[in-house]
């Protein structure tokens, strides 16, 4: 099915470097932002424009990466040093500033290389190990403070409630929007496939946010009238349909994505960062930073962040709920080369599964090409084992 | 420890072909292999060659050398199923099977009591689990290193100047054992020279190569659990030398078929075929040259 407002998205994505740089021409910022829970509206609402780095699957660039950090950090990690090494990127090149977060720790030695290597101005926050406890949380508000300070320096001028709430009130209707269409590639009565969607939340890591608001919402639109009128006819292939779970799928990173959709089964949803991970959960409560500052701890929480107990861990409940809402027959779970918090989760989360019946293979692989057919066979037996037992 | 099951086999001549004559071709990473059944399950025809560097030259030629045993024409097959790595390049076949279900039908066929299967072949090591009904249940795979593997075994051959065969009879005898750090296959052949140097003995050396194979078997082995008979499969369960270090890490007996180990994936292809066959009822294939299966179906990549 080819969706206009796909197409739509496509053409603003090609158009977005360009729109860039005019916009610095009459001296807008762009912040590029890395990491898991940087509240990408606070750069918004301080009047800059905030861009996703999330570029990944091509190996020359980790092994550029791997020059200036060990090749025993993740690719994800090393393919970004990598890109700002190289400078090539027409996004990299327009950077005013970078933003990470310390949720994942090899993020805060990347941090480090860009600033002393490649001389980036670089805001650092940090994110409690322990979202949950008092001090965890007061930590974090604090550094929230001291982020929306660094940001009113950038950008030459204080941060105003209005602004806020004209940026949370956004950022809300993103995702919500972004929950729906997810919703509706999951459901067997639509014609929307989940790596539509999967593009259309990937192309917003770029598009101006209101463009890209409108650009959902018209996906939306087109996708119930599509539904409405075909009814009747079957509108979900009948292919074992699995979910993607683990580390990061970034723009580019499509390896995994191609074997498991040769090998016969539907994707039907997602749990990562580059994709539904990065709105499970978050709700701004009210438009204060200490509401935001509230939502982004009480979110999903990332495989990095510590927690013991795997009864109340919400990770593994979230993706026992979203594989039996998705009706996934089973779950691919990715482990990138060296992402430790991903790869360390993997068993538990596969024999937290294997409970509800609920199988999962884990596919460890990296941005290279030379494992391509073990992978294969991984897969493809994996889907050989959910057909057996549909 | 030898299965107690032997599978009938037999030559046949042309005389005796008989009507439904199913294939399985498992194209390895070093070695090809394919297996022919009669309609009665027998094994009418086997071969073994190595791969070498164009996987489906090797895949045709097997199967060719195999079905030369049957006096019988590839276009009297009823059903071809390709598995291995090499698979994709199997164009004749009617279907792709990985060989993790592959292993698994011919370990069921030929030891019922199987619920585990370890498999190391030319450059990985998997071990498969199987639900009541013989079905994989789960499985795990090495990733891409070679460490362990078969491969693996042949780079320690090459440092001792030996045969794979005389590897695991050199371990037999009471040596003691002198442990191997890496199952790298680099970092292991120099552990291996400085230990020499060191005036080890060979048979301590190899047993602590055959333990250190063990011990990685077994940390993949902890990611599915070990339930029911362990199978072993793959041309490293012929060494005598990692098969009782398998033994001893796992705490259980392993059954090494009498059937050629290294035949197990074909001959799961080729179970899995037979019963396409008669499924479907017996139809010729277009002949090998004629490159693609008059049998496409959906399952086929």
């Amino acid at each position: 099915m080819s969706w206009a407002a796909l197409k739509a998205i496509r053409l603003a994505v090609a158009r977005r470097p360009g729109e860039l740089a005019a916009e610095r021409t009459h001296g807008r910022k762009v912040i590029g932002w890395i990491g898991y829970n940087v509240p990408e509206e606070l750069i918004y609402a301080c009047g800059m424009t905030p861009v996703r780095i999330a570029q990944g699957g091509d190996h020359r660039l980790s092994e550029i990466g791997s020059k200036y950090i060990s090749n025993q950090n993740c690719h994800f990690l090393r393919h970004c040093i990598g890109l700002f090494a190289e400078n090539n990127d027409s996004y990299i090149q327009q950077l005013d500033a970078v933003v990470t977060d310390t949720t994942c720790l090899q993020l805060h030695r990347m941090a480090q290389l860009l600033r002393h290597y490649f001389h980036v101005n670089v805001i650092e926050l940090g994110f409690p190990r322990d979202p949950e406890r008092n001090a965890g949380r007061i930590y974090f508000f604090a550094e929230i403070q001291h982020f929306v300070k660094r940001l009113e320096e950038l950008a030459g001028a204080p941060l105003e409630e209005k602004k806020v709430q004209e940026a949370v009130q956004l950022y809300e209707k993103i995702g919500n929007a972004v929950r729906e269409l997810y919703q509706l590639a999951a459901s067997m009565d639509c014609r929307l496939r989940w790596r539509d969607v999967y593009e259309a939340v990937q192309s917003g890591y770029w598009l101006d946010r209101s463009v890209y608001l409108e650009l959902l919402r018209e996906l939306i639109r087109e996708v119930n009238n599509d539904a409405v009128a075909t009814v009747d006819q079957p509108l979900q292939p009948l292919k074992p349909r699995v979910l993607l779970a683990g580390s990061s799928m970034v723009v580019g990173d499509r390896k995994v994505i191609d074997v498991v959709e040769a090998a016969g089964a539907e994707i039907v949803g997602d749990l990562l960062w580059s994709g539904y991970a990065g709105y499970c959960g978050l709700t701004r409560k009210a438009a204060t930073l200490e509401a935001i500052a509230v939502a982004y701890l009480d979110r999903l929480p990332h495989a990095a962040v510590p927690h013991m107990e795997l009864d109340s861990d919400r990770r593994l409940h979230a993706i026992e709920d979203l594989a039996q809402s998705t009706k996934a027959a089973g779950v691919v779970y990715y482990s990138l080369r060296y992402c430790d918090p991903f790869s360390f989760k993997m068993q538990c989360t596969k024999d937290w599964l294997k409970c509800s019946g609920m199988r999962l293979v884990e596919v460890q692989t990296d941005y290279a090409a030379m494992d391509i057919e073990t992978l294969r066979t991984r897969i493809e037996a994996f889907i050989e084992m959910l057909e057996v037992s549909r | 420890m030898k299965s107690e099951m032997k599978l009938a086999t037999h030559s046949a001549n042309a005389s005796s072909v008989q009507a439904v004559l199913a294939a399985g071709v498992d194209i390895g990473s070093l070695g090809a292999k394919a297996v022919v059944l009669g309609e009665d399950g027998r094994v009418v025809g086997s071969a073994l060659m190595p791969t070498g560097v164009f996987p489906e030259q090797s895949g045709r030629a097997v199967l060719e050398q195999a079905l030369q045993q049957t006096g019988a024409r590839l276009e009297q097959l009823s059903y071809l199923v390709a598995t291995g790595y090499g698979r994709i390049s199997a164009e004749y076949a009617n279907k792709t099977i990985t060989e993790i279900t592959c292993h698994a039908k011919g370990a069921k066929h030929l030891h019922p009591a199987t619920g585990t299967i370890i498999d190391i072949g030319g450059q990985d090591c998997k071990v498969i689990r199987l639900d009541e009904d013989g079905h994989v249940n789960d499985f795990a795979m090495n990733d891409k290193c070679a460490a362990g593997t078969g491969r693996f075994l042949e780079v320690i051959a090459g440092v001792f100047k030996m045969s794979l065969d005389q590897l695991g009879e050199l371990a037999h005898g009471d040596a003691p054992l002198v442990p191997i750090n890496n199952t790298c296959t680099v970092f292991a052949e120099t552990e291996i020279i400085s230990l020499l140097a060191r005036g080890e003995r060979a048979e301590s050396i190899l047993k602590g190569v055959f333990a250190a194979i063990a011990s990685r078997v077994s940390g993949i082995a902890a990611r599915t659990g070990v339930e029911g008979d362990v199978f072993f499969s793959g041309g490293v369960a012929k060494n005598f030398g990692v098969v009782a270090a398998l033994e001893s890490v796992l705490n259980c007996r392993v059954v090494v078929p009498e059937f050629d180990p290294q035949m197990v994936g074909a001959l799961g292809a080729a179970v899995l075929a037979l019963e396409a066959a008669q499924t479907q009822g017996a139809r010729a294939i277009q002949a090998i040259t004629g490159g693609v299966s008059a049998l496409p179906e959906r399952g086929r990549r």
